[in-house]
């Protein structure tokens, strides 16, 4: 089953045709934006693949020579994630150095509030790091052919994180008790997102009704526009006038003669 | 050879998934690359996208903010379309339009949507498939033409499209244009004009929310009026179906 918690990262720089990642532990991805010109082909063609199942990060090198196509690619990519809104428009930032370049993240920033999206925050991570809690999301640094440990999970259980993002993990091994922490935190975040959708509900509610609203005051308007309309163009004119009107309509057929001696 | 389609659609509405694969089906004759957006605005998204990838597997699918209603998710769509280098032939642009404002609003989006209707699928393929003059196809009750009296556009978004036709150098004879944005569209002209003029700076213009131009001009429906003129401004002309 498709998580909505647990990704697993991958540097961008090593997508390509021959990746072939997905299996049914490992299918969910944390792509790592770390080259200035990514291979957009490449990346859609991975992130179909696992029915973009990812979110997006950042490395620090691609801060430093931040271009304006490079915005573009990593907005259009974050629209294409599956998880950039439940995550709360949280981006992470690794960092070797510290220096997570400021400029070059409020630029980021800014595009996406002159998209209309919500405020992005950014998540300082070192990627050397074992494993880090950073608002509510646990980064983890597994070794190759490491086997999870039991133990390790349980502590982080108590901590009840949203997301996990492994930094690193080429391993193919888990355990049952991974696996149940992976869980867990999946129906965490999917109560979370419930709580979220409830509220759009709520403005769709609203938006109906002032659909209805503002339907009722165009065709006021609509309304009074044709009888002002009416009173302009016909009601002002001579009774004799009118009355020769009605004949002419009897003459063509619109009207009965009988109806011109009605008394309405 | 036929020439290759990309259909640009974007959805709004909660339950517009539920006969989209079914409003669509005639659009098979054409092999199109299917591209969707999604409103972010739209309670079940997620289970939008997923019912999308069940019935069209190979699609690309976004979720954006509701910046610019359906002209801003189209503009989020050509870029797309630009960043995968995408080159169709032929563009189809399509959203979920119900106007709920509107005295009319059945009927407007049944007759838009005759664009894709089976009915009509021999009609285009001819016309796409064959040379000529042609650079817009669109239903014919909805092609409109925008109202100028001594060089001037008299309607309420008369100012800023005199502004915007300067900023973006469109040069059309005729101001003819699709009321309602459902239409299909010679690709080469309207990728030109995006890879010069980036269309998510053009959607930073757009207002944000469900605007109306009813009482007023806007930059979005000004957009409605500029997608048909970047192609006219090509020296093509418009198809009435």
């Amino acid at each position: 089953m498709a998580t909505s918690s647990v990704f697993y990262s991958i540097p961008c720089s090593a997508i390509n045709e021959s990746v072939n990642w997905f299996n049914e532990t490992k299918n969910s991805a944390n792509i790592v934006i770390d080259c200035v010109e990514p291979d957009m082909g490449a990346i859609i063609a991975f992130v179909r693949s696992i029915e973009f199942n990812f979110i997006v990060s950042l490395n620090e090198n691609v801060l430093l020579k931040l271009h304006e196509d490079l915005i573009t690619i990593f907005y259009l990519l974050s629209t294409l994630s599956g998880n950039f809104r439940k995550n709360k428009n949280r981006i992470p930032v690794f960092s070797t150095t510290g220096d997570y370049n400021l400029a070059s993240l409020d630029r980021l920033a800014e595009f996406f509030l002159q998209q209309g999206e919500a405020p992005i925050q950014f998540l300082p991570i070192d990627p050397n790091g074992i494993d880090q809690i950073v608002d509510n999301i646990l980064f983890c640094n597994i070794e190759t052919d490491e086997i999870v440990d039991d133990s390790r999970f349980e502590n982080y259980v108590n901590i009840e994180p949203r997301q996990v993002v492994f930094v690193n993990y080429n391993s193919n091994k888990t355990n049952i008790t991974a696996q149940f922490f992976f869980t867990i935190t999946d129906l965490r975040n999917e109560k979370a997102w419930a709580d979220e959708k409830s509220n759009l509900w709520k403005k769709r509610n609203d938006l109906y009704y002032s659909f209805i609203a503002l339907s009722k005051e165009i065709g006021e308007k609509q309304y009074y526009d044709i009888i002002n309309w009416y009173q302009q163009e016909y009601e002002v004119l001579p009774l004799w006038y009118k009355r020769f009107g009605h004949v002419i309509k009897v003459l063509k057929g619109k009207r009965t003669l009988k109806s011109l001696f009605r008394k309405n | 050879m036929k020439p290759s389609v990309v259909v640009l659609y974007h959805i709004f509405f909660e339950d517009t998934v539920d006969h989209i694969a079914e409003q669509l089906a005639c659009m098979a004759f054409f092999k199109p690359t299917y591209l969707f957006n999604i409103c972010s605005d739209t309670p079940n998204q997620f289970e939008i996208k997923k019912e999308l990838l069940k019935n069209f597997p190979n699609s690309i699918i976004t979720i954006s903010s509701n910046q610019g209603k359906d002209i801003g998710g189209k503009m989020l769509l050509l870029a797309t379309c630009i960043q995968m280098g995408l080159q169709p032939g032929w563009i189809v642009f399509l959203h979920d339009k119900k106007s709920l404002q509107a005295l009319n609003t059945k009927t407007w989006k049944r007759e838009l949507f005759k664009i894709i209707d089976c009915g009509q699928t021999a009609v285009i393929d001819a016309i796409i498939s064959n040379p000529s003059s042609y650079g817009i196809i669109a239903s014919k009750n909805y092609v409109t033409k925008e109202l100028r009296t001594d060089g001037k556009f008299t309607g309420n978004n008369g100012q800023l499209l005199e502004r915007l036709l300067c900023d973006y150098q469109i040069n059309c004879k005729t101001f003819d244009y699709v009321a309602g944005t459902m239409f299909w569209a010679r690709a080469d002209a309207m990728l030109n004009f995006f890879k010069k003029f980036d269309p998510l700076k053009i959607r930073q213009q757009l207002e944000y929310g469900n605007v109306l131009d009813n009482f007023s001009g806007t930059y979005t429906h000004s957009w409605e009026r500029l997608l048909c003129w970047i192609v006219l401004s090509d020296g093509l002309t418009i198809k009435s179906i």
